[in-house]
């Protein structure tokens, strides 16, 4: 038969009158923290000059007052402590003072006396410390979990960066390779530099501007001139020589005033002089030699 | 045990920290990586239609230096779509300079002296009239007519034509399969 709940209860927490522990309130001021945490370990010195006895034989518990650097330390002696929770049958989980010393100022009384559960630390009770420590290895394996969940996201997210980046560089490698396919630049070079040099050479030789270096077409001149040939004067043409800055014409003619003529239509083309022609009179009839000399804005 | 147990919160948040710190690292580089492959795929993208478009306009100056025998070749073919028979009426060719051009240093210029012979005016006008609109990177620059002495050839002329054209200097000569 189970014992009454109440009775269960009384044995789980034990509560004791004030008077059964050593009580002090703390400043701490004066204690070196770090990040504003101040180790019982800390406290437990200052503690000790309030104690009969030294802190080592106390187990101490301590309860910040408010947001300031004062504490409420409550502490008993480790045998006595012992003793109190070893009884047979007794499965003590809390152990605390019924209430607060009166003398405490109203700050520092209004901590709970539900605060200063001396079961801490090697009093812990191995229930409550089996669950903390199942709880520390479920906290620890979530953790690993996480971290476990995190890489294998990361891992997936970089791999499709990877992926997408390799995709784009094999679509640019395919573009290259169609446009330099028919480039004369040479083979054995990288896609890159090859597609730079093929992109200099066609601006360099397609342009549409003006090209750096134009040639006189003989051609046009040549065409020009024979335009311009007298149709009623007859001349065996010897030689014609057509080049960027002169035309020379030398044949026969039949008489001195026909080389007029020649000079006359011949004159007349834009952008060219035709001095007076060399004539001389042969066997076969009159040599003429007669130069057009190019204006010096028309040559390229 | 205290001192352990109060450790391994704080080497488990380091060991996440790192990890988010080294992952989120290597996932920016990855993305920088993707983002810097799409602006080169765009710049080719934009290279290669400037490239077509520019293939698609007509060449003002060669590419490379042309052999004796592509220009040969290119005479022989003028002269048959003009109707003048290559046997009768070519005479030769030898290349006449290769010089860097005086205005840009870029270029060269390439001139090939063509002989032909036994033409009168009239063949001589169809052949540059071909030459000139199926080669239009070679340029006549010089054109000699002498009479021909041969009896009956009273109209007939020994024609020497020196075709130039301007290529770019500094790439390799080697002839290619792009026609000019």
């Amino acid at each position: 038969m189970s014992r009454p709940l109440s009775e269960q209860l009384e044995s789980t927490h034990i509560q004791r009158p004030a008077t059964e522990f050593y009580w002090a309130v703390i400043d701490a001021t004066t204690v070196p923290s770090r990040f504003g945490r101040i180790r019982n370990e800390q406290l437990g010195y200052l503690f000790e000059q309030s104690l009969p006895l030294p802190i080592e034989e106390v187990h101490a518990i301590y309860a910040r007052i408010g947001k300031s650097k004062r504490f409420v330390a409550c502490g008993i002696e480790r045998t006595r402590l012992n003793d109190e929770i070893q009884c047979e049958g007794c499965d003590v989980q809390v152990f605390t003072p019924l209430a607060l010393p009166e003398w405490m100022d109203e700050l520092a009384a209004a901590i709970p006396p539900a605060r200063f559960n001396l079961l801490t630390g090697t009093f812990e009770p191995s229930g409550q410390r089996a669950t903390r420590r199942r709880l520390a290895r479920e906290l620890m394996a979530a953790a690993l979990i996480l971290i476990g969940v995190l890489v294998v996201g990361f891992e997936r997210r970089i791999a499709a960066a990877e992926e997408s980046a390799n995709a784009v560089e094999v679509q640019r490698a395919a573009l290259l390779q169609e446009i330099l396919a028919e480039s004369t630049t040479p083979a054995g070079l990288p896609l890159d530099v090859r597609l730079t040099a093929e992109l200099r050479t066609l601006r360099q030789t397609r342009t549409n501007d003006e090209p750096a270096v134009e040639l006189m077409d003989a051609s046009n001149r040549l065409t020009t001139l024979l335009n311009r040939w007298p149709k009623d004067v007859h001349l065996r043409t010897q030689s014609l020589s057509v080049t960027a800055d002169s035309m020379t014409l030398r044949g026969l003619l039949e008489s001195v005033e026909s080389s007029q003529a020649f000079v006359d239509a011949l004159g007349e083309i834009e952008s060219w002089r035709v001095p007076q022609p060399s004539v001389r009179s042969t066997r076969d009839g009159i040599d003429m030699e007669l130069r057009l000399l190019a204006a010096k804005d028309t040559l390229p | 045990m205290t001192a352990r147990r109060a450790l391994l919160p704080g080497v488990i948040i380091a060991v996440l920290g790192l990890t988010m710190t080294v992952q989120l690292h290597r996932l920016g580089e990855s993305r920088s990586e993707a983002d810097q492959a799409a602006v080169r795929l765009f710049s080719a993208r934009s290279d290669v239609q400037e490239i077509r478009a520019l293939r698609n306009r007509q060449a003002r100056i060669a590419e490379h230096k042309r052999p004796e025998q592509d220009v040969i070749a290119r005479v022989h073919a003028a002269m048959a779509e003009a109707g003048l028979p290559v046997s009768r009426h070519f005479k030769s060719l030898r290349p006449e300079s290769d010089a860097p051009t005086p205005e840009a240093a870029q270029f060269r210029r390439q001139s090939v002296s063509v002989a032909l012979q036994s033409m009168d005016a009239p063949a001589l006008g169809r052949f540059l009239a071909v030459w000139r609109s199926a080669n239009p990177l070679w340029t006549p620059t010089r054109i000699e007519l002498v009479h021909a002495q041969s009896k009956g050839a009273e109209d007939l002329y020994d024609v020497s034509i020196i075709f130039s054209a301007i290529y770019l200097a500094g790439l390799s000569s080697t002839p290619q399969a792009t026609q000019l």
